[in-house]
């Protein structure tokens, strides 16, 4: 099973990461989070970008170690597929936070 | 099992195998069997079945839409002929036909016997059969589901279909899932446990990963349309109102659970006959897979992203515009492991000699058909088109450009592909290739030409239109493709049976396959093969030229019938390692009986006989224990020969059984059931209209305490029974199991009290009081699960079926027990919380 794992491990941080951010962005339009300001952001918005941040943070800090490590095989799985299943999923927890960039969240 | 001493060979070999794995003939052999060949022949048979239904149901829209103000059919009629084409061709035809694909090569294709659950096979297979017996009865007595396949609510509701259509389908398509959710963890099992010696993860045949992915989304992309058609049914039924927005309820609710399942659906549709692509592409341009560890990669990118897609199917519900960006980023990221895999069968294709045989004609027609789906998918994926398109016959086409070409052309190369292996026979010459001219023209006129009257604006399920629209011409056109289409089907079909009358013998392997189900005799026998192979690379019958014979002449494992026992090896999941003797049961009459006993209930709730209902899932448990009791041993007899001078124990003197992780799974499927009943309370709660409710549960401290600690307490005793087992105090143990029991009881006595002693609000009058008390009634059931099978296991231990090496049944007790006390944890805290609703 390890290998499958290995095989979902970046997969599954994205669809964390993506399952916070909607459940966030559901709860936060609820409790008015994206009417009260944080400096020049709303409170949902803060709320959201730490997740996402936090998402990406770890995700490139796997890559980098996938990066450096030694050439093991974790789960029996080759080290370049893990690195570039990683990227791939970096880029898509990116890409998938972008709309956090909209000036409105709940309209 | 004893006798431990290995015969040089069993002379008569075949004789015995054929003898202990074979089926009674006539009508009892039906029933009582449980082989994967031929349940899976069977599952393969009736979805083509339902597929020429599905297939008349279409060509009748055809007929009616080929003209303006067609009086073919009227709308009533008309609404329920599409809502079954849909129903028919998602739950009768797409998934029983991968399903039994999967029945019928994994185990081959693995080096295995059997799948790891036979009887699961069959209970699969009855339940499928008396569902599908259920749609098509209401179709003759023209009550048939008339709501569209997806069944949105509110016109899903008592209230605009207060007739029994809607019941037909919650029901009769529940009971077939049931069918799906065991094929899900028995498909898992199998790859994870059941493959050849020496076939590590990384070696398995490609389709087994496609496979092994696709079980898995299965287990968690169900449990969300079974509760939806679960709550929407009481709601029908008992006038729970968990979709009504009057009483707090939301019918985006059933949007939610409907698309958490229906889109990663569509992938569990597509990935497995990607697996066919990737077996059959190296084999017609004979040479091996290009890029097998990026396939691999991209089917888990594809799994998990499509998981991430479903509310884009919602685009137009009126979910704020930074949630719709989210989805649709996340639909467009899709198409980048879907074109992996293209590129990795182009690249196969480039780096081979390709043949141009019948099967390769179907996949070309698939990358022209998929691609084409797959670009329009895309345009689909951004918001602003998607608001033009929806619910257009732009989505109809779009869908079956998907659907058809990344499902059935696939299945009928793999039907060109594998039916000499089914029949041993081979098929008449250009007769195929005809079907596919006319299916793959038939195809393109019917479904090209919708794209532009979508744009026109031609929505779908409209039974009629005016002349003046300008689509005449359009739909004259695709009525006629589709009967063209339809006449390519039936002259495949055609030629598939021929082979029962011309009997032309295939070669043993026609094809210069490298997998390891053409290192068999063809037709396959019962046992599969004499003996199991040993497994060093991805291609065993290209890198082992003598493998088959070798085989054949008995020199693999398991050569030998130990007292008429079913037998096949298990490997430790990864490395493939040898691990244990798996011991299959045999020939058995519960899967129908017990399948029956299911059906007694869903039919008791179809005609409003609640009061029934009761008795059949009484019978279930009594069947299940029944069940149960027939395996494992009562004695200890270590590990046996197993051929080529190796031992291995037999699995009940295991840990990592076959049943261990079956129920893992099943666990896995339970707990996202109760994930979604979870998001369906907190999606309420947050978005429905009309909250807070008129009343909050009353204070339950004293139940909640007892119903969370009691469960704590009967895990720590179950615990205490494995140790105590572990130590060989039988006696010990089984108090263990009985004080656990009794605890679990009072859990669910202190659980029901919330109910009686009047805590709990009006269930009809509020959604908030309906979702509490669906919490309630299945952590009621879970109580009882646990004490039944606490109950069980005491019984067992009693009568000798465990010690300290046969541990593994009061492990899967543990589980569920375990189980229990979480689910107590977790419900009776939210209801705690919520006392304070308004």
């Amino acid at each position: 099973m390890s290998a499958v794992f290995a095989l979902s491990a970046a997969w599954l941080v994205w669809a964390a990461a993506f399952a916070a951010l909607y459940a966030l962005h559901g709860l936060g339009c609820a409790i008015g989070a994206d009417e009260r300001s944080v400096g020049p952001l709303t409170q949902l918005q803060v709320m959201m970008g730490v997740v996402w941040i936090a998402a990406l943070a770890g995700s490139a800090g796997i890559v980098l170690a996938l990066w450096r490590g030694a050439e093991a095989a974790p789960g029996g799985v080759p080290r370049r597929l893990l690195r570039a299943s990683w990227m791939a999923a970096l880029l898509a927890i990116f890409i998938t936070g972008l709309p956090l960039t909209f000036p409105s969240a709940c309209v | 099992m004893s006798g431990d001493a290995e015969p040089a060979a069993q002379p008569d070999l075949r004789l015995e195998l054929a003898r202990t794995w074979s089926t009674p003939q006539g009508w009892w052999g039906v029933i009582v069997n449980v082989n994967h060949t031929d349940l899976g022949k069977r599952f393969m048979a009736a979805a083509a079945f339902y597929f020429c239904v599905a297939g008349i149901l279409s060509m009748l829209i055809r007929a009616q839409l080929a003209s303006p103000r067609s009086a073919f059919v009227g709308p009533e009629i008309y609404n329920q002929i599409f809502t079954m084409h849909g129903t028919l061709m998602m739950f009768m035809f797409a998934i029983p036909m991968f399903e039994g694909l999967a029945l019928y090569l994994l185990p081959k294709m693995l080096g295995a016997r059997d799948m790891a659950f036979p009887r699961l096979t069959a209970y699969g297979w009855w339940c499928y059969v008396f569902g599908g017996m259920i749609l098509l009865a209401s179709m003759l007595v023209g009550k048939a589901p008339d709501g569209g396949w997806f069944m949105y609510t509110p016109l899903s509701s008592r209230t605009y279909t207060p007739g029994i259509n809607a019941d037909i389908w919650l029901l009769g398509v529940t009971f077939v899932e049931i069918s799906a959710v065991c094929a899900a963890v028995e498909i898992t099992v199998t790859i994870l446990k059941l493959r050849a010696p020496g076939m590590s993860l990384d070696k398995m045949p490609l389709v087994a990963w496609y496979l092994l992915v696709t079980a898995l989304m299965m287990v968690f992309g169900f449990p969300p349309l079974i509760l939806g058609s679960v709550l929407l049914e009481v709601e029908r039924a008992f006038g729970w109102p968990f979709f009504d927005p009057a009483r707090g309820g939301d019918a985006l609710l059933w949007q939610h659970l409907f698309w958490l399942f229906g889109h990663p659906e569509v992938y569990i549709i597509f990935l497995p006959a990607a697996g066919v692509i990737s077996t059959i592409i190296p084999v017609m341009a004979r040479t091996r897979i290009v890029g097998y560890g990026w396939i691999v990669a991209a089917i888990f990118a594809l799994a998990i992203l499509s998981f991430g897609l479903w509310v884009h199917h919602m685009f137009t519900v009126g979910i704020p515009h930074m949630a719709l960006a989210f989805f649709s980023a996340a639909s467009t990221l899709v198409a980048i492991p879907t074109g992996i895999q293209v590129f990795a069968w182009l690249a196969t294709l480039w780096q081979g000699r390709p043949e141009l045989k019948l099967p390769m004609l179907y996949l070309l027609g698939m990358f022209v058909v998929f691609v084409m789906g797959g670009l329009t998918g895309v345009m689909l994926a951004v918001v602003p088109f998607n608001w033009q398109a929806h619910d257009t016959a732009f989505v109809t086409a779009h869908l079956h450009y998907v659907l058809v070409g990344g499902f059935v052309f696939p299945m009928l190369a793999a039907i060109a592909y594998w039916l000499p292996h089914v029949t041993g026979r081979q098929r008449l010459p250009r007769l195929g290739e005809a079907a596919f001219w006319l299916i793959f023209v038939g195809f393109h006129a019917t479904f090209f030409f919708m794209h532009i009257v979508g744009l026109m604006g031609m929505r779908r399920r409209i039974d009629t239109y005016h002349a003046e629209t300008g689509w005449t011409l359009i739909n004259a056109l695709s009525s006629v493709g589709s009967y063209v289409m339809a006449f390519g089907f039936a002259l495949f079909l055609g030629d598939c049976l021929m082979q029962r009358f011309v009997k032309r013998r295939a070669a043993a392997d026609p094809w210069g396959a490298t997998t390891l189900e053409w290192a068999m005799a063809i037709p396959p026998r019962a046992y599969n093969f004499v003996s199991l192979p040993s497994v060093r690379s991805r291609d065993p019958l290209a890198d082992e030229p003598g493998l088959t014979q070798q085989l054949k002449r008995g020199e693999g494992y398991l050569a030998r019938v130990r007292e008429g026992l079913r037998e096949t090896l298990g490997v430790e999941t990864s490395t493939g390692r040898i691990e244990q003797i798996v011991v299959l049961p045999g020939n058995s009459a519960l899967p129908f009986i017990m399948a029956l006993v299911t059906g007694g209930f869903f039919l008791s709730m179809l005609a409003g006989l609640y009061w029934i209902a009761p008795a059949p899932v009484l019978g279930v448990v009594v069947l299940a224990c029944r069940w149960a009791w027939q395996g494992g041993a009562r004695a200890d007899v270590g590990p046996l020969q197993i051929g080529r001078g190796e031992r291995a124990p037999p699995h009940p003197e295991t840990t990592s059984t076959p049943g261990w992780w079956g129920s893992v799974f099943t666990l896995c499927a339970d707990a996202t059931f109760f994930a979604s009943l979870v998001f369906g309370f907190a999606f309420l709660w947050v978005v429905a209209p009309n909250w807070p409710p008129p009343a909050c549960i009353g204070s339950i401290s004293v139940e909640a305490a007892i119903g969370i600690a009691a469960p704590m307490l009967a895990v720590v005793a179950v615990s205490f029974a494995r140790a105590a087992l572990r130590r060989g105090a039988l006696a010990r143990a089984m108090g263990a199991c009985m004080a656990a029991g009794v605890l679990v009881f009072v859990a669910a006595a202190g659980v029901a009290a919330i109910p009686v002693l009047g805590k709990l609000p009006d269930v009809t009058a509020h959604a908030y009081a309906a979702v509490a008390g669906a919490m309630l009634a299945y952590l009621a059931l879970h109580l009882v699960i646990a004490f039944v099978m606490l109950g069980f296991a005491a019984a067992r231990l009693r009568a000798g079926y465990m010690s300290a090496l046969r541990m593994h049944e009061l492990a899967i007790v543990e589980q569920w027990t375990r189980y229990a006390a979480v689910v107590a944890a977790i419900v009776l805290v939210i209801l705690l919380l919520s006392g304070a609703c308004r």
